[in-house]
């Protein structure tokens, strides 16, 4: 079934009718039925990551919120059970789960047993940072990596020396491990550009070009190995595109190089490139965690190292979930908008 | 590799030896994959030899500390003085250690599940694939953390926590291949001659998947090896001592600037170990699975 046959002629006209009659007409087309579909199955996969998280930290972790809480005071057994009994630790767990959900959806992920700041408040503190670096690493790995991805792949037709003098370097930079290329990348500046890079984490509020200063190199952290697979990917991509006969045809109809590549051939690998991007954000948010220890940037990934190492497993929970919930958004994002970018994509 | 070889030496009509036809087989792996085999071999080597041969012990403090390379020190000695090089050299067995355990731990959980949900399917495929899928929508190195943090640090608990990284990857692919062979003639055959569902898993179903396996296990051990090493520098891995390249990176980290040798070494030591894997890996799918089913996101992709 290909969509754009369907949606020519089911295409919903303005009329008089009413909202519920448009309504009905946008559900019966497939690409709204599709990511409706998708919509809901990303929500069980949060609700159901939720509970596995939520009893995984609240009942198998040795060591409880009541102990935490009641250490600090030197407690006995008895004050403990009173503590228990005051946070509600003593229900049965699915119950225990359930109002731990109807709070966190309202934004209220409760308070840190160890630090006794608002949770909520620490996570809106530090997921500006994360995102940031996410996007901007994402950002640059796709501007280097999809165009030298797609040069390796026209300069292979010619001499496999060439795609390999293209395509070697880059597989080393994909096997380097997050904190081997912050390394690197925190020597080199020190070296060469020492005015370039701030240490301290400067908050975007405070200026664009403070902010930039002390994220760039984290963020080329992050996209460095990130833009080495999608090097490797985009050639791949492009390579079997370029085999294809529109190709010939293009070059036979004496169609510009720049137009024939850069434009048609592009925009017929732009799909999986697209899906690689979706394949990649595991990697990024590994990246998250792991640069921003290297650079000691305040985010989410630091933020959920230091809590394992305060034994802060309520606020652990809200990190994990939170990243885990950012993973499901990326991937739902790349699956709905996957059919608008190549509508020849079949929705099943 | 018996099956390459067949493959391989079926077109000639020639009764090779065994050692030929193992020969051919390698060739058939390409450039890339002969210079991973030999990387490999070497890390393999040091990791054997490694504290039989090394000059001197890797855990003791034998000179002064942030001694430059020398004749006697090759790479120097590192923060507490202790040989530079018989810690890199030492320091492959943790790392050879980690990435084969780890993928050993993701093929026996993996497997099974695969395996059971592709041949019974119906509800146990539902069930499983679902499972999977959940395993799957966690990011690899957040879910080896929070295994981590259930089960406490060290070696064995880091490469328990990777292997159930990896169980879904293998899973996925054993279900696939066990649904692609499972109505197969001789799977009927056995069926009809009354074989028990364990004997025709292991006289048929096995086999017949080992191929699509061993490629993913070529592709996972190059990203065992570097979560592993990401773990280990993350304070997850094994315990100080023992030299270990996640744990010398960071303590390295320290003297970045001033010493940047006891991060080159390891950092250098590290990756060419990862890119040793990788390349094995990529050869082995262009030998075994040209049209590229398993994997498809092939990292060296094409030809």
């Amino acid at each position: 079934m290909l969509l754009n046959q369907r949606s020519e002629h089911e295409r919903p006209k303005p009329d008089s009718k009413g909202a519920l009659a448009l309504l009905g007409r946008l559900v019966k087309r497939p690409i709204v039925r599709y990511a409706f579909r998708r919509l809901l199955t990303s929500a069980c996969l949060a609700l159901a990551l939720s509970l596995l998280i939520f009893i995984g930290i609240q009942r198998i972790v040795p060591g409880s919120e009541a102990d935490i809480l009641a250490g600090s005071y030197g407690d006995t057994p008895s004050q403990v059970h009173a503590i228990e009994k005051r946070l509600g630790l003593l229900r049965p767990i699915m119950s225990q789960y359930m109002s731990w959900l109807a709070k966190a959806l309202h934004g209220n992920l409760g308070v840190s047993p160890v630090s006794g700041l608002k949770i909520s408040g620490v996570i809106a503190q530090q997921a500006p940072v994360s995102i940031e670096l996410a996007l901007l690493g994402l950002l640059i790995a796709t501007l280097v990596g999809v165009p030298i991805g797609a040069l390796a792949a026209l300069s292979g037709r010619r001499s496999p020396r060439i795609d390999m003098s293209v395509r070697l370097p880059f597989l080393v930079i994909y096997a380097l491990p997050f904190f081997v290329s912050g390394a690197l990348l925190l020597m080199l500046s020190a070296k060469f550009f020492p005015s370039v890079y701030t240490a301290s984490y400067v908050p975007i509020t405070a200026g664009l070009l403070g902010n930039l200063r002390s994220m760039i190199l984290p963020a080329i952290a992050v996209g460095l190995p990130v833009c080495g697979l999608l090097v490797q990917m985009t050639r791949a991509t492009m390579s079997e595109v370029l085999s294809q006969q529109f190709i010939t045809t293009g070059l036979g109809n004496g169609l510009g190089p720049w137009r024939l590549y850069g434009v048609y051939a592009l925009k017929a690998a732009s799909l999986p490139i697209l899906a690689l991007e979706g394949f990649s954000f595991g990697m990024l948010i590994s990246g998250l965690v792991v640069v921003e220890d290297v650079f000691s940037l305040p985010g989410i990934g630091r933020g959920l190292l230091l809590a394992i190492e305060n034994r802060d497993f309520l606020e652990l929970e809200a990190q994990v979930l939170v990243l885990a919930v950012a993973f499901i958004v990326g991937n739902l994002l790349v699956d709905l908008v996957s059919p608008l970018v190549d509508r020849r994509i079949t929705i099943r | 590799m018996g099956d390459v070889g067949a493959t391989v030496s079926g077109g000639t009509g020639l009764k090779l030896s065994r050692f030929a036809r193992r020969i051919r087989a390698w060739r058939g792996i390409g450039l890339i994959g002969n210079i991973g085999i030999a990387i490999c071999a070497l890390f393999c080597l040091a990791a054997i030899l490694g504290p039989s041969v090394e000059p001197v012990n890797a855990n003791s403090m034998v000179a002064l500390p942030f001694l430059r390379v020398s004749l006697h020190f090759l790479f120097g000695t590192d923060e507490l003085g202790r040989s530079e090089f018989s810690r890199v050299v030492v320091a492959s067995r943790i790392g050879i250690l980690a990435a084969v355990e780890s993928v050993a731990v993701g093929i026996v959980l993996g497997t099974p599940m695969g395996v059971a949900a592709g041949y019974v399917g119906g509800v146990v495929d539902e069930v499983l694939s679902r499972l999977m899928d959940l395993l799957f929508s966690l990011p690899g190195l957040l879910l080896a953390i929070a295994v981590i943090v259930v089960l406490g640090p060290g070696l064995s608990h880091a490469t328990l926590a990777l292997g159930i990284v990896f169980a879904p990857q293998f899973g996925r692919i054993a279900r696939t291949s066990t649904i692609e062979i499972r109505g197969r003639a001789y799977i009927e055959a056995a069926r009809l001659a009354d074989r028990g569902t364990l004997w025709i898993i292991a006289r048929h179903v096995l086999p017949n998947i080992a191929t699509p396996l061993s490629v993913m296990v070529g592709l996972t051990l190059s990203n065992a090896e570097g979560s592993y090493a990401v773990l280990s520098y993350l304070g997850f891995g094994v315990a100080p001592p023992t030299p270990d390249y996640g744990t010398m990176l960071f303590n390295a980290q320290a003297y970045l600037i001033s010493d940047p040798w006891l991060v080159l070494f390891p950092a250098a030591a590290l990756v060419l170990m990862i890119l040793g894997f990788l390349f094995v890996g990529d050869g082995l799918r262009q030998q075994l699975d040209p049209e590229n089913r398993v994997f498809s996101g092939g990292v060296l992709g094409g030809r």
